[in-house]
């Protein structure tokens, strides 16, 4: 178990000082397949590299195993990193690179040489390991760089957005791999990427990260269902964000206005100070005007597009607002519907989400 | 590709190929008028004088300087030999073989200092931000702009029984008397380090430039100590500007002839100054010629191991 507490990171002083990251505090379980996740900028790459050892935080605690390592060197922290352009040894043959950090721990040669063979197997790499890396696919060097760092057996496994620089063919193949591996080695990976399909498709848990901020720590269904606030709702899936105005508020129920339609809630549902609707497209359904339950909008269709098992429909509301709706092709309200047209949405009560805005 | 190669296909192409066929030939005929005025010079200003060493290093000596025009093995004899005045019989040339030695010692202990030093430097220079690597590339150069010649008669003084290093010494109470230091080997070495020292900095700087930082940083995170990083990752990657280095030091440093001169002063040769004597004081050309050749070909034997080094491991890098 790895537990950050109060992180902060620094660069520079004074006036110029910027904030790469500020008090996070997080527990990374044993085995965990746990993502870091933001776009680029946010400090997840700083943090990475904290654990790594590559920097220091300006302050809080890094403990692994009830002892504070955040000053400890890299080439003495049990945790190894498969870097993002994979950093291979260009001068060494595959196996070699694989048994680098054995021969730096002094293990016996015996033994590295049958972990190397073992290694070899694990990536499905046996008939390459005399091949220089040069020689090497960008696919076949993300393997060598997987067996490197886990070859010594680290506590930690870091992977700096290992997948970036394949191709979407190979990505999907290397996801399923990887999530193989970890679930095989049982070592814990933590794993940064700013890309969220590939964070929703791996992770055990996820923390959502921006400017430096940590915003919710989570599973993947949690995340997407039930975001934290405004940053996490956008950043996780595909979402139309609609006004919210509370009219009033008696003890257990709350009366809004959301993009012009009056709703009853349950008051607990409603976070505290500003706030907006979230309502995913794949959950707004095409619906006769007038309907009770739930939300219901109508206004004027702008566009439809076509994206195969779906049609992605694009409404006008009327006080401005656009709204998209994923309607499946199978629905017969779909029929008849063509840009100009009037079209009523209904969206269920338990698809409404309210964030702080 | 040969011409005679490319003429079936041109035959065979479309006319619009055919023409571009022509104009690429064209074009490679015009690049070799680039290259002729560097040829030309080459030719007559390296192969040339080349020739007539090698020559004149089978003739006979003119007592009285320059050459007679006969057939002799005399002078490669006597880079090796001393022949005897009365009887004619060989001994080896001590004095020769000492200078030689003194050469090879030299160079290689010049090239291994510049090492120990431009190494850890031009490591220091390539890894700092980029806007102040160029400040200290510069402070590289700045000893380019004195003659090569003050500087080392500069040394001389420095290293003098009366001079600063000396004085500082004595003043130190480090030592009792002063030492002799200009003059000897030390003092050959000395000026020969730092007068070669940038030959050694700038290509290894270059090397340590095209470093993937990143690489040290894996070999950290794989648990090896900064040794072994050095060791195994960085040296193993820099090495060919290390060779480049190395061999530009160590080749202009065997055939020193101003450094020994001034610093080395009359006893303390080294086989440039040996050469320059034959041609000299000692008017024996063709001696001066096989001398001159024998330096050649001991570069030349130092040449085959580090192309070999250059070829064998270094190629998949970069």
């Amino acid at each position: 178990m790895i537990q950050l507490h109060s992180v902060s990171k620094i660069y520079g002083a004074g006036a110029g000082a910027v904030t790469a990251l500020s008090d996070v505090s997080l527990t990374i379980a044993e085995n965990e397949f746990f993502t870091l996740l933001g776009p680029s900028g946010c400090g997840k790459t700083t943090l990475l590299r904290m654990l790594a050892g590559f920097e220091v935080p300006s302050r809080g605690a890094i403990v692994l195993d009830g002892r504070d390592i955040a000053d400890l060197p890299p080439n003495r922290r049990p945790i190894n990193t498969v870097f993002q352009n994979y950093a291979l040894f260009p001068h060494m043959t595959v196996a070699q690179n694989i048994a680098f950090g054995l021969q730096s721990l002094g293990r016996p040669r015996a033994a590295i040489k049958a972990r190397v063979a073992e290694m070899l197997a694990l990536v499905a790499m046996e008939h390459l390991a005399d091949r220089k890396i040069a020689a090497m696919s960008g696919g076949q060097q993300q393997r060598v760089a997987l067996a490197r760092a886990l070859a010594p057996a680290p506590r930690i496994l870091l992977l700096d957005e290992p997948l970036s620089a394949l191709d979407l063919k190979l990505r999907r193949q290397m996801q399923i791999e990887l999530k193989r591996l970890q679930a095989e080695t049982g070592i814990t990976f933590v794993f940064v990427t700013h890309d969220q399909e590939e964070a929703l498709t791996m992770s055990d848990r996820i923390a959502v990260m921006g400017a430096g901020l940590l915003h919710q720590v989570a599973s993947p269904r949690d995340l997407y269902d039930r975001p934290a606030n405004r940053f996490v709702a956008g950043f996780i899936g595909e979402g139309n964000f609609l006004p919210v105005h509370v009219r009033s508020r008696d003890g257990a129920l709350a009366r809004v206005t959301i993009a012009g339609a009056d709703l009853t809630l349950p008051a607990e549902t409603l976070p505290a100070g500003e706030m907006q609707a979230l309502v995913r497209p794949e959950r707004i359904v095409l619906a006769p005007a007038g309907g009770t339950g739930g939300l219901h909008l109508s206004g004027v269709v702008e566009n439809l597009v076509y994206i195969g098992t779906d049609t992605h429909l694009h409404l006008r509301l009327p006080d401005g607002a656009q709204i998209t709706a994923r309607i499946g092709n199978g629905d017969p309200h779909l029929q008849g519907l063509a840009p100009g047209a009037r079209a009523a949405l209904a969206v269920p009560s338990d698809a409404l989400r309210l964030v702080p805005a | 590709m040969s011409l005679a190669d490319a003429r079936p296909a041109d035959l065979a192409a479309p006319p619009a190929r055919q023409a571009e066929a022509r104009k690429s030939r064209r074009e490679a005929r015009t690049r070799w008028w680039l290259a002729t005025p560097a040829l030309l010079t080459i030719a007559a200003l390296s192969l040339l004088p080349l020739c007539i060493v090698i020559l004149y290093s089978v003739l006979e000596r003119d007592s009285y300087g320059g050459i007679l025009w006969a057939l002799s093995g005399e002078a490669w004899i006597e880079v090796f030999f001393q022949r005897d005045i009365f009887e004619g019989t060989l001994a080896p040339a001590g004095a020769h073989l000492a200078i030689l030695w003194r050469s090879i010692r030299l160079a290689l202990i010049t090239t291994g200092l510049t090492l120990l030093i431009g190494v850890p430097t031009a490591y220091f220079i390539g890894t700092r931000p980029a806007h102040t690597r160029n400040l200290w590339l510069f402070a590289i150069t700045v000893p380019f702009w004195t003659s090569l010649l003050i500087r080392i008669i500069a040394i001389g003084e420095l290293i003098r029984r009366d001079g600063l290093v000396n004085a500082a010494l004595l003043q130190m109470g480090l030592i009792d008397e002063p030492l002799q230091m200009l003059f000897t080997d030390f003092a050959i070495g000395l000026g020969m380090t730092y007068v070669y020292l940038p030959l050694m900095v700038l290509p290894v700087y270059a090397a340590v430039q095209r470093l993937d930082p990143r690489l040290m940083e894996a070999a950290y995170d794989l648990y090896a100590s900064r040794a072994r990083t050095f060791w195994r990752v960085i040296l193993p990657l820099i090495r060919p500007g290390v060779i480049a280095g190395s061999l530009l030091v160590f080749i202009p440093s065997l055939g020193d002839y101003v450094t020994p001169r001034v610093l080395g002063g009359g006893s303390n040769l080294m086989i440039g100054n040996l050469i320059e004597l034959q041609f000299g004081q000692g008017r024996n050309w063709p001696l001066g010629a096989a001398l001159a050749l024998t330096l050649m070909i001991l570069i030349g034997l130092a040449l085959i191991p580090c192309a070999r080094l250059l070829r064998g491991k270094a190629a998949p890098h970069g």
